[in-house]
């Protein structure tokens, strides 16, 4: 086994699933963050504080850290889907990740 | 005294999932004053307020507003309105002098919209930094947007022609503004308690949802500054600077660190009671709300905490 004394923290790839978009994300650097600096439009953009919920997506494989985000939108539904904020994914490995929106969602009634 | 009853919108307690991180936002970058902590909330005021606070962060696991509360002039106030609501079957909660710091006797109610409402009638008066005989006109030490007082809340909900019909026959708000369908359906109204051109506003959603809580600044100049500062910071910008053609008001709209959003506003004009209802078509909805774009931004109807 060979460890390096001072490792270079690696770019992790991304994969929207059921579509054939794939973005690097830097170290440090949330999932949403990443979508908006590879093509806009993505993953729908909101808050950016895990709060709102509009970046919602299912993290389908890959290892994670995630920051503080709204229980209201990750709270697992009745399969164990493994809901999370893309604006507070910060992965660990390269992900497989789903659009999940929130269900209801609050867009008002506003259209004509 | 010529305004009574209701007075303004004067605080507003709101949830945030990382305290120290909207400390921070609030007062280095919105540029309130931290006043007060207990054990569960951290009070702020801006600079140019007499009260003690207008606004209280509570940590939470989600985002979003606990209530916003009105100031009324007198304490009997609190008894009338109790007992207005209690003749409309609307349930009231009396909250203890003190729960706030600094803060006396409240009544809460949920409005038909679903969101809670309080009121109050005494709050200590620390004052705005400055002294009431001969004052220069402004204090030292201001940081960032240096926001200047409470402005507005603006909340999603269902029901909203109900909550209008309440918030005037009970509380005494005037509907300044509103936006109507084509089948003659209010979906939105602007209501104002005494002189600014809202103290509150209520648009029609399906679900029960705070939308923004807004402070006012001196001008144009000053919100791009609030641009300026939004950008050196990263803080994540909804739209602006920008002027909304409901209440003529100058804008520009920011998240804090849990995505409640915040407004920084100025401009607008006085209300008196007198003053006719301006009506917006939904199909004019574009303008109404973002004069300069003539449509709105999605998030602006998606984007809610």
């Amino acid at each position: 086994m060979h460890f390096e004394s001072t490792p270079t923290p690696a770019s992790h790839r991304i994969q929207l699933i059921g579509t054939d978009r794939e973005f690097s994300c830097a170290p440090g650097q949330d999932v949403l963050n990443a979508s908006i600096r590879a093509g806009v439009g993505w993953l729908p953009v909101g808050c950016r504080g895990g709060g709102c919920g509009v970046c919602r997506v299912i993290v389908c494989s890959g290892e994670y850290v995630a920051g503080r985000m709204s229980k209201r939108h990750v709270a697992a539904d009745g399969a164990g889907a493994r809901f999370a904020l893309a604006c507070r994914v910060y992965p660990a490995s390269d992900l497989i990740v789903e659009l999940a929106p929130i269900a209801g969602s609050p867009a008002p009634l506003l259209h004509p | 005294m010529a305004i009574e009853g209701v007075m303004r919108a004067g605080h507003v307690q709101v949830r945030v999932m990382d305290i120290d991180a909207a400390v921070k936002h609030y007062t280095e970058f919105y540029g309130m004053l931290e006043v007060a902590r207990d054990a569960s909330r951290v009070y702020l005021k801006a600079w140019d307020e007499f009260d003690h606070h207008s606004l209280v962060l509570r940590e939470a696991d989600e985002p979003g507003m606990d209530h916003v509360a009105f100031k009324v002039r007198h304490e009997s106030d609190l008894d009338r309105i109790q007992g207005e609501l209690a003749e409309r079957l609307i349930g009231v909660t009396r909250i203890a002098a003190g729960e706030q710091i600094g803060v006396g006797r409240r009544i809460a109610f949920t409005a038909p919209t679903g969101h809670r409402i309080e009121l109050y009638a005494t709050c200590e008066l620390p004052g705005n930094g400055l002294p009431t005989r001969n004052p220069d006109v402004s204090p030292d030490g201001l940081k960032g947007m240096k926001v200047m007082r409470f402005e507005h809340v603006l909340l999603y909900g269902p029901q909203v022609e109900e909550t209008i019909k309440l918030f005037h026959d009970v509380l005494g708000f005037g509907v300044v503004e509103d936006i109507v369908t084509e089948d003659g359906v209010r979906i939105a109204g602007f209501l104002s308690c005494a002189s600014k051109s809202h103290d509150i506003a209520f648009i029609s959603a399906p679900e029960t949802r705070f939308h923004h809580l807004s402070y006012y600044v001196e001008s144009w100049d000053a919100i791009m500054q609030a641009a300026d500062i939004i950008r050196k910071n990263n803080i994540p910008l909804d739209i602006g600077p920008t002027r909304h053609g409901i209440s003529r008001g100058l804008t520009i709209y920011f998240f804090d660190p849990s995505g409640n959003r915040n407004e920084v506003f100025t401009g607008s004009y006085p209300y008196y009671p007198d003053r006719p209802t301006i009506s917006w078509d939904s199909s004019e909805l574009g303008k109404a709300i973002f004069y300069f774009e003539g449509r709105l931004n999605e998030a602006f109807l998606a984007v809610t905490t």
